[in-house]
């Protein structure tokens, strides 16, 4: 990652707008307000956690 | 032939009455001889009633009584081999007990981890959603702080927007609150009135009515005014509680329970308290204790931004005291 994709002024006025609405769910608010910033290991632990669990769910059902 | 046989008969018969008797009473001699010899025999066990040869029986009693030991060897073993199966039997049962325990533990030990790695994949779960909302915390930290810079930089344009400006930062403060809907959060920040004993209005996010700047906080007897006197946070989970201390004013609407109180200081310095941010929230003890430090970390976050403005003000004369009562 080279380069941090902050979002513009405008697009973050609008998504507070869009939230406080209610046209957008939290959820989807904190991630296009993240728009991948700082969240890059989480989304790497999450992918190992999630194939971990794909692997090992027929043995555990 | 037979004409002489018949002579010879003829003979026997004229010359023979002595003889027939005599060989009348050898006869009946040799029966009674017979009938003492079977008696004897009898009496001595050699024949049984019938005259038969006790002795011949005995060889037959002999064989019958080797195969009749063989046999019961042969039994012995079988019961032997019977009490050894049995044995084997009731070993195996055990085992199959025991096994059966096994079974059962080790059924008991899955179930066991089973809800184990139910209960980590729920705290992974909620690890990660509370990764997830620290991480978005971050974004807002760093668009707060490059507003903030931008404000600074460019003077005339804040000042033109102050409200718009302060709106917006403290919306980013508002929105790393959990549960938004429900606790309808809203902040307001009070700098302390340049002459009279309280705070006066400053900037609010958004949620609130234009009637909120005309609210003053007294410096004794409301939150805020405590923080600010104390230059420590004050957090009121109950406003209804008269244990803290809160502005009751009388015809109030309320539309919260909760009031957080953090000053707005210069690092650890002491004196240095330019006013106080105050957060509400609808129901009581609105707040945890992860979102109390995001309002202390804003407060921080705001302060230079506060204290650069405060400062023109005075400079030029434009104080927050004049808007508000305006």
């Amino acid at each position: 990652m080279n380069q941090i994709q902050k979002l513009p002024v405008e697009e973050r006025r609008r998504l507070n707008r869009l939230y406080r609405k209610g046209s957008i769910t939290r959820k989807q608010f904190m991630q296009l307000m993240k728009n991948g910033l700082f969240d890059h290991e989480r989304l790497e632990m999450k992918r190992k956690y999630l194939e971990f669990i794909k692997l090992h769910r027929d043995e555990w059902n | 032939m037979a004409e002489d046989l018949i002579k010879l008969l003829e003979i026997l018969n004229d010359s023979s009455g002595w003889f027939l008797n005599f060989l009348a009473y050898i006869v009946a001699a040799g029966l009674v001889v017979m009938i003492i010899i079977h008696l004897y025999r009898y009496g001595t066990g050699k024949n049984d009633w019938m005259g038969r040869n006790l002795e011949e029986t005995d060889q037959g009693r002999q064989v019958t009584l080797i195969q009749l030991e063989r046999c019961q060897e042969e039994n012995d073993e079988l019961e032997k081999k019977v009490i050894l199966l049995e044995q084997e039997r009731k070993e195996l049962l055990e085992l199959i007990k025991e096994k059966e325990l096994e079974i059962t533990k080790g059924k008991k030990q899955v179930n066991k981890l089973t809800q184990e790695i139910n209960t980590l994949r729920q705290l992974y779960e909620e690890l990660d959603n509370r990764y997830d909302d620290e991480t978005y915390t971050m974004s807002q930290i760093m668009y707060t702080a490059d507003e903030i810079a931008t404000a600074i930089v460019e003077e005339e344009h804040f000042r033109q927007n102050r409200d718009d400006i302060f709106m917006n930062l403290l919306d980013y403060l508002v929105n790393t609150f959990k549960g938004f809907r429900e606790k309808n959060p809203r902040c307001i920040i009070h700098v302390k009135h340049p002459e009279e004993d309280c705070l006066i209005h400053y900037a609010h996010s958004s949620g609130h009515s234009h009637r909120v700047k005309f609210y003053r906080p007294p410096i004794i007897g409301s939150s805020a005014g405590k923080a600010y006197r104390t230059n420590e946070l004050y957090y009121v989970p109950d406003v209804e509680n008269l244990e803290y201390e809160y502005d009751r004013k009388e015809l109030s609407r309320k539309v919260y329970r909760t009031i957080l109180c953090v000053p707005i200081k210069a690092g650890s310095l002491d004196g240095k308290t330019i006013g106080v941010l105050s957060v509400t929230g609808t129901p009581v003890d609105a707040y945890e204790k992860i979102e109390i430090e995001r309002a202390i970390l804003f407060a921080s976050l705001i302060y230079p931004l506060i204290h650069i403005d405060l400062n023109k003000r005075k400079e030029t004369g434009d104080e927050p005291d004049s808007e508000a009562s305006g």
